[in-house]
Formats: structure tokens, sequence, C-alpha cells
């Protein structure tokens, strides 16, 4: 299996940061695209290449939120494959279903927890499906 | 009976009532009345049947002692007798019987032997009698009792002696009228419902009308009997009539006399009873009493459907609009109201009624309103919590990860002292996420808004099995050891994995935060269709009245607030998750002797799997 590529939109600096250094020091993959804001998220999806193989979108974002970027991610045929994972920091149950309505293939509650990050990880990687928030 | 009846009903039943006793006064003294009337009629009607009859008899006799007379009286006929000579005698005797119509005719001569008779008798006695009298030169009437043929025969005769011109008496005549049917006949002139008989040795020998094959010697006429009494006065000269009347066949009334038969006599055998049959007073009563039941039945209908069509319209029509309209607002309609058609009780009620359905309809959009903002409250404070947690979260993902990054090395190699540093600096940190956690549970239980991700098939004892090797790093420092005794084959669970976990984390965190030496003991099994979890420690145990405060908010007990580093949150969230799953969570502890908390969750749950 070739490297994965990864794409996390994430408007909070250290956030970005901790993803970064989870993936990249942590468990040493190297193909990561980080955008820093959802402006003009429909155009900076058609023009990103590689084209990721998973997606990690924060939900409370400006100017267009979590939920809209799922839907240009859908409307986009290049990503029609595309695991898309929201990384919300909001843990209540009525969130996570409206996640799993929306499309999202998975959630992973913020603090990400270094110990069971990897774990599942691999397991949306596998194409399962992650809804258990801790 | 008519407990259960409608309204109407009862106000019918108790108007039906008081006509039924009306009615029964009224036939009463109906009978009363038209009895009395029916004696002061019947009196007088036999008073004057009586007079006839008297008078009727007197003047026979009266006429019997002329028509005698006018034949003693005649020349040639005195003449025939003092000659003896028989044949001349019953020519002219027969030939003034033509136009007199007497029954019978002796003429006997002087020596009292008879020259002519008739109608020869066999029983001659008081006949003989009556004539021998005769010659002794008097007229008179008498009585004479014959049998002939067995059959007893009554006769009114007058007999007077024959005299000549010279005053010598040449012989007797006597003339008598049979008291037969037709003589009784005769004295009524035809009179209906009056009814005659004579009576000798207490027994009706002739009556005036046709006798009945069913009726005897002693009953004259419609089961009037004789009464004997009356009759034995009367054979004393009495005249006797009943004062009381009688009654006959079907009840129909009579008044009854004894008239006795005197002839020149002061007793006599012979008594002629009069019935007169009160029977068209007592049809008039009978009429009058069934008119006066049919009006006041066809009265009661009229009254009765009157009051029904009244109370129906005041009474029953409002009640069953007023239960209509309680059962719309039973079904939560509030705006109908009752028409108040009058000002009586009902109208008041229907009145009262309607202010109520105001008072309910303000009370209930008031309430509405109040659950309104009580549920926009609930949203507020969802989202205010979402938002507390998310604004917390965020920057401790940063705090707890680059930590443990820099401690871990991955930004440049870190001595000793600076990774001893950032471990607890990372702890700490992780200590505060479970702070937020938990201040945010239990607000959440608080506002009733926790909510349980429900799966199926959990496996406690992997569960269980995670939580110790968590534990296991509380007791590194402390000569403290966890056992554990989980048994085989335990039924699968349905719950939330993460808050059970969390639950047999706090109690087993608080073991190994209370217990500085031991061991601690932790046993699962299934009982009575519950999996319970106990935790036992040979800790300082907690004293009766610290065992129901360690369950409420924010408490804790001295120890543990020595020990700091708590929020007396732990217990209340772990038993308040047990019971959203419908399980329980207790202690039982004596001081000195260590604690053991159970947990107790349900194999049969209701919860349903949230995604």
């Amino acid at each position: 299996m070739p490297e994965p590529v990864f794409l996390y939109v994430e408007n909070d600096e250290l956030s970005r940061e901790v993803m970064r250094a989870l993936l990249t020091r942590g468990l040493g993959y190297q193909q990561i695209t980080i955008f820093e804001t959802s402006d003009n998220f429909a155009n900076q999806l058609r023009d990103l290449y590689p084209k990721p193989d998973l997606i990690f979108l924060d939900i409370h974002m400006d100017p267009i939120d979590g939920f809209e970027m799922l839907r240009l991610i859908q409307q986009n045929p290049d990503y029609q494959s595309t695991p898309v994972i929201a990384l919300t920091a909001s843990v209540m149950n009525e969130e996570v279903r409206k996640l799993r309505e929306c499309g999202f293939d998975g959630v992973i509650a913020k603090p990400l927890d270094y110990d069971t990050f990897p774990q599942a990880l691999t397991k949306i990687l596998n194409g399962e499906q992650v809804w258990k928030i801790k | 009976m008519l407990k259960n009846a409608s309204l109407a009903v009862k106000l019918n039943t108790l108007v039906l009532i008081v006509l039924a006793l009306l009615l029964i006064g009224v036939v009463i003294l109906l009978i009363q009345n038209t009895q009395t009337l029916t004696q002061e009629i019947g009196g007088e009607r036999i008073h004057s049947e009586v007079n006839i009859i008297q008078s009727r008899l007197s003047e026979i006799e009266r006429e019997m002692l002329v028509d005698t007379d006018f034949v003693v009286s005649s020349v040639s006929f005195f003449q025939a007798v003092g000659l003896r000579d028989a044949a001349q005698t019953g020519n002219i005797v027969t030939t003034a019987n033509n136009s007199l119509g007497l029954d019978d005719i002796t003429v006997v001569d002087g020596d009292g032997r008879r020259l002519f008779d008739t109608r020869p008798d066999n029983d001659t006695g008081q006949e003989d009698v009556v004539l021998a009298r005769a010659l002794q030169d008097e007229a008179f009437t008498a009585l004479l009792i014959e049998e002939t043929d067995g059959i007893t025969e009554i006769r009114l005769s007058a007999a007077a002696p024959i005299v000549s011109n010279s005053g010598n008496i040449l012989g007797a005549i006597q003339m008598s009228r049979h008291i037969s049917a037709e003589f009784l006949q005769s004295l009524l002139f035809g009179q209906d419902a009056v009814y005659l008989g004579v009576i000798y040795e207490n027994r009706i020998i002739a009556r005036s009308s046709p006798v009945d094959s069913t009726h005897s010697g002693t009953i004259l006429v419609n089961d009037v009997q004789i009464d004997s009494r009356a009759v034995l006065s009367a054979q004393n000269g009495n005249l006797e009539i009943i004062p009381d009347l009688v009654s006959g066949e079907r009840g129909v009334p009579h008044t009854v006399a004894y008239v006795p038969v005197l002839a020149d006599d002061s007793i006599t055998e012979v008594v002629i009873m009069i019935v007169v049959e009160l029977d068209e007073i007592f049809s008039f009563q009978n009429n009058t009493l069934f008119n006066t039941i049919f009006v006041f039945f066809a009265l009661t209908l009229f009254a009765l459907a009157i009051i029904y069509f009244n109370i129906y319209r005041t009474m029953i029509r409002p009640l069953e609009k007023l239960r209509t309209i309680s059962q719309t607002m039973t079904n939560g309609r509030y705006d109908e109201r009752v028409p108040v058609y009058t000002s009586d009780e009902v109208g008041q009620l229907a009145s009262a009624f309607n202010e109520m359905a105001i008072a309910v309809q303000q009370r209930e959009t008031s309430l509405q309103a109040a659950r309104e903002q009580a549920e926009r409250a609930d949203k507020v404070k969802s989202m205010f919590l979402a938002s507390v947690s998310h604004e917390l979260r965020t920057p401790l993902n940063a705090i707890i990860n680059l930590t443990k990054f820099v401690g871990l090395g991955m930004y440049g190699e870190v001595n000793d002292e600076q990774k001893d540093i950032l471990e607890k600096v990372e702890a700490r940190s992780k200590h505060l996420l479970n702070l937020i956690n938990d201040v945010l549970d239990i607000s959440k239980i608080e506002t009733g808004s926790l909510e349980l991700f429900v799966e199926n098939d959990l496996h406690i004892d992997r569960i269980v099995r995670a939580t110790i090797e968590t534990a296991q790093s509380l007791i590194v420092d402390k000569p403290v050891e966890i056992t554990y005794q989980i048994e085989s084959g335990l039924p699968p669970l349905t719950g939330d994995a993460h808050r059970i976990n969390q639950i047999i984390l706090n109690l087993l965190s608080n073991a190994c935060k209370f217990t500085e030496e031991g061991s601690i003991h932790l046993r699962v099994y299934c009982q009575s269709k519950e999996i319970l979890i106990s935790i036992n420690d040979s800790g300082p145990g907690i004293s009766p009245e610290d065992q129901s405060l360690i369950f409420e908010s924010f408490r804790q007990t001295k120890d543990g607030l020595r020990k700091g580093d708590g929020t007396g949150l732990g217990l209340p969230i772990s038993q308040r998750l047990a019971e959203a799953h419908g399980g329980r969570l207790w202690v039982e502890s004596k001081t000195g002797h260590g604690a053991t908390f159970y947990v107790a969750l349900p194999l049969q749950s209701d919860l349903e799997p949230t995604i």
C-alpha cells in the first residue's frame, strides 16, 4: 500500500501542529496538506494535488463550516471515494448523530488521544467507520 | 336500582310515583262517595218499593172484600144459597168470576156444607176454618196455606157470611187469589230491577222472575240470600228493611226488604222479600271509576311528556353539551364554550364551567409558554454546554498533546528532569480534561440532558480488564495489589461502553486513591438477571454518615478533601450513569474495614442502540 495522502482543514494553529506532529513525527507519514481556512474551499479542493486518501475536517470553521465543506467534497467527482472524518471538540451525541446523517465517515474527538489515535486511523484507512467517541 | 338511570328516568319515575299515589287517593275517595250515594239512592228505592207493595197488598185485600160483598148482596145469589140450590149457586158464581178472575171460590150453606167449589181441593182444613168463621156473621181476609200434590200453595182469601134480607145467615163464601209468580208480577207493574219472592218456612216458594237452575230455595236473585233473622222479624209483623247494601253477583249492590203478608193477623208465616238491584248505580260507579283512571292516565302521560320535554330542554341537553365539551377539553381543545341557555342551576353550572374553561385555557397557554421557554432555555443550555466543551477542549488538545510530544522527544532531545516535568504537566492537563468532562456530565445530569451512546453486545469482561490495566498506573508507588475474578460466559450487555468504563474506572481509582496498602479485589458475576461488579478495598472504610454524603454533588469526605485531587463529582456521576443504564450503584462499608462498592447492570435493558 502506497503511503497515504492526508488533507486537514483547521483554523487553530496549535491543533494543526498537533495533527502534523502526530502524523509525521509520531506515525512517520509525509504527505500532509493543511488548509488553514475554509475560504475558497471548492477551488482549493479542485486545485489540490496529489488528491488525498483521507480528509480531516474541523467542524467549527469560518466562513464555511465542516458540514458545508463536506457538501462541497461530495459535489466534487474526484473525491467520491475519499473518506471524510470530522474532528470536533463537541462531544454531544446530537452532534455526532448529525455528522453521521450528513455523510461523514467517522468522528475523532479533540483532544486527540496519542494512545488510541493510531488504531482509529488504521481502521479508517481500511475503510471502516469510526463513531465511538471518547 | 335507579342509581345509574338517566336524570329524565329518575324524575319521571318520581312524578309517576306521586301521580300514582294521587290516583289511589282519588279512587278511594270516589269509591267511598259512590258507595254512600248508592246507599242513599238504594235506601230511597227500597222504601218506595216497600210502600208500593204494601199499598198494593192492602188494596188487593180491600178489592177482594168488595168483590165478596158484591156477590153476597146479589138477591138471586142468596136466594139460591137459601134454597141450597147448588147448580144455581154455581152458575151465579161462575158467571161472576168471569169478570172477577179469582182463583178459587167456595160457597157453603148455613150448615157449613159445600154448595159449590170452583176448584175442589184435597186439603181443605184452612178453608173450612175460614168458612166456619164467616158463618159467624163477619167479613174478613185471611191467608190460606195448603198442600196440593206436595206443593205448598198460599192464597189470599176474603170470606163473608151470606145474609138474607131479613138478616138470617144463609151460608158463607170464600174467594181467594193464589200468591203465585203472576200475582207477584202484578204487584210490580213490570218494573225493572226489582225482584219479589214469597218466603214460607224460610224457603222461597214463589218469585216474580223466572228461576235459574242454580238458584236454590234460599236465593232470590243474583246470589242474594235470605236473611233468616229478618224473615223471623217480619213474621212477627215487622217491616224489615236491611240497612246495608247487600252485595250480590259480580259485586253488584242490592237493597233488600222483608214485608209481612198480614191479612188480618199480627203474625204471619208468609213474608214477601223485595230485592232492588242497583246495577245502574253500580255501572255508573264503575264507569266513573274507569273514566277517572283513564283521564288520570292520559293526564299522567301528558304530564310526563311535558316534564320529559322540559327536563330534556333545560337539563339533559345542556348537561350532555357540558359533557361533550368536557371531553373536548380532555382531548386538549380549550377554545370551546358551553352555551348558557338559562340562569337556573344548570345555567350557573354551565357558566361556572365556562369560567373554569377560560381559567384552564389561560393556565394552559401560560404553561405552554413556560414549557416553550423551558425548552428554549434547555436548548440554550445545551448549546452553552457544547460551546464550553468546545472552547475548553480545543486548547487542551494542544496542551496535552504538544506537552506529550515534547516529552517524547519529538521536537529534540529532553533530559530526564524536563521529561519528568512535562509528564507532570501532561498528567495535570489530563486531570483538567477529566474535571471538565465531570462538570459537563453533572450539568447534563442535572438538566436531564445526559445522553448515552448505546451499543449492543458489550463484553463486560473486556471493559473491566481495560480499567484494571488503566488503574495499575495508580498504584505503582504503593504496596497495593489489584486482584480480580470474572465469571466465565457472562452474557453481553446493552449500554454505553465508555460510560460503563467510566463508572468502573471511577470506583477503581477511588479504591486506589484511598488504599495505602493491602489489596483491591474486583469481582464480576451474574445474579438474578443482573451483572454485578463489586470492588472491595482494604482502605480506611467509610463511616455510616458519610455513606450518603459521598453520592451528593461536590461533596467529599474529610479523607477525600485532605487528599485533594478530586471534584466530589465522580460518585454522583457514576451512580447516575448506572441508573441511566437501568442499574444501581451502592456501597457497603464499616469504618476501618475497607469498603465495597457494587454496580448492578440489568441484562434486559430498555435502551435502544444510538446508531
